[in-house]
Formats: C-alpha cells, structure tokens, sequence
C-alpha cells in the first residue's frame, strides 16, 4: 500500500511527466522500497493490456461501409452534394448578380449612408459659406454707368475685359464723394495699373457769350 | 447593436470627408495680401531702398514724382469676406475686402471711408496695382497692393 502522494508521483513518472530531479530521485525511492517497485510492475502491466485491449477491438470493426450507412440514413434529400471548389478561372460575375448584390447592400445600409451623407453636406455647406464669390451688387459705371453714385470716374482703357486676363480689371466703381476716379491701365505688359483718386477741380469759367477767351 | 454602430460609423467616416473637403475648399480661397503705403512727392530724393524691386514700375506709373518713401507695409493672409484695414499717414484709412475667387482673377473691394469711394477690382495672382492721388505733405499717398495665391 502506498500514499496518494506516492501513486501521484508514480502516474506521473510513468507518463514521463516528472523533471530530471524528480525522476531521479523517485527512481531511488523505487530502488529502495519492494512496495513501490510492486506498485510500479502492476502500474505496467495494466496499461500494456489496456492498450493491447483497444488496439485488438480497433481490428476486429469494420469502417468500410460507415459512411453510406451515414448517407443512407440521412436520405436522397439531405444527402450533401460535394462539389469542386470554385477557381478563379471558372467564377463569373454577371450584371444581375451584381446589381442583386448592390441591392441587397443598399437594403442594409440605406439608413446609415443617407444620415452620413445628409450630415456631411450639412458641414460642407456650414463650413463652406462664404467661400464663394459674393456677387459684387454696387453699379458696374466702367460698362453702365449709374447716375446716381458715380461722379467723374474715367477708366482709361479701350480694351474689352476679356483681353486682359492677365491684369487687373476694374469690376465697379462706387463714388458717392466729392472725388474723382481715374483708372488708368498700363500700356506695358509688366505695367501695373493705377485708381487715381483726384479732388475735383473748380470748373473753367466759361467765356460770355461774345467774349474772347483769351 | 450592430446595425447603430454600423450607422454611428458611416455617419463618421462622411463627416470627416466632409470636414477634409470643406478644409480644403476653406484653404483654396485664401490669399496673402500685401500693402505697401508710398508717399511720392516731386521732392529730389532718391526712391526708399525698401522699394528697391519696384522702383521702376513707380516710375513708370508715376512719372511726375521723384521721391518714394514707404511709410508702411502690412501683409495677412484673408479668406473669403476678411477686411484688411490700411492705416494711413494723413489719418485716413483704407480697406480691402476679400470677396472670393472667380475663375483666375481674386474679387476685391478697395474702399476709402472718408472719400465715400469703393472699387470692385479683379485681380490675378502675382500682378500689383495701385491706389494714388489722396494728398499727404507736399505729395500724394500711393497704396501699392500684391496679392497671391
């Protein structure tokens, strides 16, 4: 009879599962105890017949018609069609089975692409006013004149706009002051054009009727 | 659970191209704006050294004055309905208005309160133009204005 520490230690040992140390040191153990040397031979024996048991029942079952009883037993209907795996070369993707795809996509996620897209354009459009070019709305005098604003302002240019994309082009001129504008443009290409803001001057005194100017 | 986180998600991902496009939209009309304020007077005197790379266009575009000194010079960079404000020499101020982009030409509003005077101007990159004639000690004022991209 031995402790269930000892039968531990010795499962243990016989399954190789014990360190060097401890093998080693329960191997002395075996040496010097009858009783554990005893334990150990019946520990062997039961195991090479326990092994010798399943391996003699393993031969004498008979595999071969396993699986068509299995298949049998599920029926025509249940029985699993095995196919060859589908290659890359032999897969087709037709229009319809993309567009179903689409569909079915598009029926999972409409809600979250719709408040995802609303809210975006939300913060675009929030964060884009004002970046657009705001109309000018004051009277464009340099093309019609506006009677009401513009005094004395003269654009010094015969050149239509378009002819001169390079340079600076006066859109509109509001002049509600006693001032008078002068536009002039450069003759030179790398000339720089010129807002003259003049203060008016007194008018000529107009000759009398009859009278010599000079 | 999984069709909110799903949703929470997309709506993420769409926000944030929407901020990355507004940003971008925000940075693409955006200009640097430079002002340089001149007083020009029929005075002998050489041209300030500090307008040494303009000297020929004043002179060219100015060509009864002499004397050009630079009182002052500012710089910002102006988005879309930014106003920068020019103090001038005489008391008087002027003030650009940044009104957008338009094709290749800038839109801007040069405005002299106290002459009750508003041009609307279109302005490529890179091309200075001036203001001039506002009297100031025996001369005039000249706002030379650069703007680019």
């Amino acid at each position: 009879m031995i402790s269930e520490r000892d039968e531990e230690l010795l499962n243990r040992f016989i399954d190789g599962e014990l360190s060097v140390d401890e093998a080693a040191e329960f191997e002395a153990r075996l040496s010097a105890s009858e009783d554990l040397a005893a334990v150990r031979d019946e520990f062997v024996q039961m195991g090479s017949a326990l092994r010798e048991h399943v391996a003699t029942e393993l031969d004498e079952v008979d595999f071969s018609g396993f699986f068509d009883g299995v298949i049998a037993r599920l029926g025509p209907d249940e029985a699993p069609v095995i196919e060859p795996a589908p290659t890359a070369a032999v897969v087709e993707t037709t229009e319809e089975g993309v567009i179903s795809s689409m569909k079915a996509w598009w029926s999972n996620n409409w809600t979250p692409v719709l408040v995802g897209a609303a809210a975006a354009a939300a913060i675009a459009f929030w964060m884009g006013q004002g970046t657009s070019p705001t109309p000018v709305t004051t009277p464009d005098v340099a093309r019609a004149p506006a009677e009401s604003t513009a005094t004395k302002s003269i654009v010094a240019s015969d050149q239509p706009r378009e002819a001169q994309p390079a340079n600076v082009v006066v859109d509109a001129i509001r002049n509600e002051g006693n001032k008078a504008i002068l536009v002039s443009q450069p003759v030179e290409d790398d000339g720089a054009m010129v807002i003259w803001l003049l203060d008016e001057e007194e008018e000529d005194e107009q000759p009398v009727d009859g009278e010599d100017p000079i | 659970m999984f069709g909110i986180r799903r949703t929470l998600l997309t709506s993420l991902v769409l926000i944030t191209c929407g901020f990355l496009f507004a940003g971008y939209a925000q940075a693409a009309d955006q200009i640097e704006l430079k002002v340089s304020v001149i007083h020009a007077s029929k005075a002998k005197g050489k041209a300030d050294p500090a307008l040494k790379k303009i000297e020929s266009s004043l002179r060219k575009a100015f060509g009864g004055f002499s004397s050009f000194q630079q009182v002052a010079n500012q710089a910002d960079k102006l988005r879309v309905g930014k106003k920068l404000d020019i103090k001038l020499p005489n008391g008087q101020n002027a003030v650009v208005e940044y009104k957008g982009k338009a094709k290749k030409h800038h839109q801007l509003r040069l405005t002299i309160p106290t002459s009750k005077v508003a041009v609307d101007l279109s302005v490529p990159s890179r091309k200075m133009f001036y203001q001039a004639g506002i009297k100031h000690k025996n001369g005039i004022l000249v706002l030379a204005f650069y703007l680019k991209d």
